[in-house]
């Protein structure tokens, strides 16, 4: 092994035999070629993904709160439904995507009414647009590459400015580890002020795609001074039961969504 | 002449009628306080109401997303100015609706929510009754200087913030982008009422944070004075813009406007909206409160014109011998009716009089009190002391039913009075 970290040639050809090669260790493999990468890895645009979230947020000072979900999606139409099954006073409601619209399903009241994207998710730290498929690559533009180590993890971050006002995030620096698979995100606001710092520390293999098994997101933005000291609301997303058989059309339909919510 | 007669009487006999006038004043002294009281508290609500929704009127501009959007204001605000009524104030005013806006400050994150961009220079005088802690209205400041804002008493002592202060603004753009600036704090508003949960900025800032133009506004705010009556300020408004926009139809209340907004499809709409319409639930409950105390003065009143109907009884039959002798010496049973019916009247004079001066010293007194500590009252208050309005037509209202009731309740007693037979009436048979 010291005599492959010597001659690093060596080492890719190792590595290479061993059929893993890291990403941006390909020759010539530009920011653009990265992004895409990052996408491709965990978008599925062959079949519908369903699993179950489990979403911890815990506020500054301790308070905490969960909330687990049901999650169908289907990448290639981008399109999602999320069903809600805890806490009790929250069961039955639903968040379904359908083109530009996003639906908030009151079981109560029987209503839909739409919500925005960039609108928390329960009221957590997630947001509504981060259930939706990666578009890394579509929605920005890279204008910058470095390289990084973050923890056990050698990344190219990956600093990206949004190429519309369509993401709720104009800037994003995206920490990808060297099988392409991001490991942290920084999103910012507009003027530039860091708001949420997201940690991606494992992910689940579906065939030849990855699911995160956790994110850890920090929100920036809201603080309390707990003893002297700033704590940031923080909310842990848990994916299990991930399932890639193909779900009927009309899962994705408010219909589905009014029924099964009762 | 029959006044001379009643009048003396009054006056020679004020023993004999001092319950009677006690019991109207103080009737009268009960009207007075809760009417003043209540229009006080009314008036109170809707001068900070129309600073924190959007003068006495507000136009709102919505576009085919039916979101507000008046890319233009000052165009309108020209026309309005020139065609409808120059007296009038007209100011574009930018109103951030949306519940996800934070302040931070040292650490502490509140959710701001409502953010007002207003020309602080138009509307000067709108602004000069908000009393402050400390500081006062922004400042203009040059590009590249922080911003200035100023926030409520409440949204300061959360953060632990103070004038000269900076703290943080999380925004997202009308596009959607999340935002954030840095602001100072110009001032902290002392308004504790739910009028309090805002924060106010200058417009063109505000506008450029949701990534827009410095011109861009979401209203145009109509300030007529608080002696106006909304409803049909916006009426009229209504009425001229319908002629050359699609203009929306008038709403009575918040939710029913939310419904006519999303009712149809359009390229873009006008919409008015009166105070009345903003405060219809405030003022629902103002009016339950004017309903049950008016039922309760009017109990009240019943029971005191019980009282001078038996107490009138008592002092005619006391005063037999007196009617018996101007029954003798001429004096007609009409006008024996119209000097007992007129010593009633001006005992009720009086008395309201009386009452009214009373109420006007305890309403003085009421009004030196602080309120601060009690929560509900700073909707009602002005700087945590009572707001009393005496309104006069009001109390000729009350003085005229009082005049009215009193008048009814010695009918009868002075009716049988005035049938007495002299004779029989001399002899102090009856």
């Amino acid at each position: 092994m010291k005599g492959l970290m010597k001659k690093p040639y060596l080492l890719l050809l190792a590595l290479a035999l061993t059929g893993f090669i890291p990403v941006w260790g390909q020759a010539g493999i530009t920011a653009v070629e990265l992004l895409l990468k990052v996408d491709s890895l965990v978008n599925f645009l062959d079949t519908d993904l369903s699993a179950r979230y489990e979403i911890v947020k815990r506020d500054p000072g301790g308070a905490s709160s969960t909330t687990t979900a049901t999650i169908f999606r289907r990448d290639r139409a981008e399109q999602f439904l999320i069903l809600i099954l805890s806490p009790v006073r929250d069961k039955g409601k639903g968040y379904l995507k359908s083109g530009d619209i996003l639906w908030l399903y009151d079981p109560v009241g029987r209503t839909f009414t739409s919500t925005d994207a960039e609108a928390r998710f329960q009221n957590s730290s997630a947001r509504n647009s981060d259930f939706n498929r990666s578009d890394f690559s579509r929605d920005y533009t890279p204008v910058s590459m470095r390289a990084e180590r973050l923890g056990s993890f050698d990344c190219q971050v990956l600093v990206l400015e949004a190429k519309s006002k369509k993401p709720s995030f104009p800037k994003v620096e995206l920490w990808v580890s060297a099988d392409g698979l991001v490991r942290q995100m920084k999103d910012y606001s507009k003027s530039g002020e860091l708001m949420r710092t997201s940690a991606f520390p494992s992910y689940q293999r579906l065939g030849d795609k990855w699911i995160p098994n956790n994110i850890v997101i920090l929100d920036h933005t809201v603080s309390a001074r707990i003893g002297g000291k700033v704590e940031y609301e923080r909310t842990t997303i848990t994916i299990t039961q991930p399932s890639l058989n193909p779900l009927p059309d009309y899962v994705y339909t408010k219909e589905y969504l009014e029924k099964v919510s009762q | 002449m029959i006044f001379k007669i009643a009048f003396r009487n009054i006056s020679r006999q004020a023993r004999r009628f001092f319950i009677v006038a006690l019991a109207i004043a103080f009737g009268f002294m009960l009207i007075t306080i809760i009417n003043s009281l209540i229009a006080g508290a009314l008036l109170a609500v809707q001068e900070k109401a129309a600073r924190y929704f959007a003068g006495q009127a507000s136009i709102t501009r919505f576009n085919s997303a039916q979101k507000q959007d008046f890319p233009e204001a000052s165009g309108l605000i020209d026309k309005l100015e020139t065609e409808f009524d120059p007296g009038l104030l007209y100011s574009p005013r930018t109103i951030y609706y949306r519940i996800n806006s934070t302040l931070s400050h040292n650490g502490q994150t509140i959710r701001q929510r409502r953010l007002m961009g207003v020309d602080f220079e138009t509307e000067a005088e709108v602004f000069s009754g908000l009393k402050f802690l400390n500081g006062g209205l922004p400042e203009k400041t040059d590009a590249g200087d922080i911003p200035e804002i100023i926030i409520s008493r409440d949204a300061a002592s959360l953060l632990a913030a103070s004038t000269g202060d900076e703290i943080k603004l999380f925004l997202t753009t009308e596009y959607g982008q999340y935002n954030t600036s840095w602001l100072r704090v110009a001032g902290v508003f002392d308004e504790t009422s739910l009028f309090g949960f805002v924060a106010y900025m200058d417009r063109a800032v505000l506008n450029g944070l949701m990534d827009m133009p410095p011109s861009w506004a979401t209203d145009i705010a109509v300030f007529a004075g608080s002696a106006s009556r909304p409803a049909a300020l916006a009426a009229s408004l209504h009425d001229y813009l319908s002629d050359n926009y699609f203009t929306l139809p008038m709403p009575k209340s918040r939710d029913e406007n939310e419904k006519l907004v999303h009712s149809q499809k359009y390229d873009y709409a006008i919409n008015i909206m009166s105070l009345d319409a903003y405060l219809s639930q405030i003022k629902d409950l103002l009016n339950a409160v004017l309903f049950v105390s008016w039922i309760i003065i009017i109990i009240f009143v019943f029971i005191v014109l019980v009282g001078i109907v038996n107490t009138y009884r008592v002092i005619l039959f006391e005063r037999t011998p007196e009617i018996g002798t101007m029954r003798a010496i001429g004096c007609k049973r009409t006008r024996a009716l119209g000097i007992f019916l007129l010593e009633a009247l001006l005992l009720c004079f009086f008395s309201c009089l009386a009452g009214f001066l009373l109420a006007l010293v305890i309403l003085g007194i009421l009004g030196a009190f602080n309120f601060d500590s009690v929560s509900v009252a700073g909707l009602f208050t002005r700087s945590g002391h009572l707001f009393i309005k005496l309104d006069p037509s009001v109390i000729l209202l009350c003085l005229g039913i009082m005049l009215l009731a009193v008048s009814m309740a010695a009918l009868g007693p002075a009716r049988k009075a005035s049938k007495v037979e002299p004779a029989l009436a001399l002899r102090n048979e009856l």
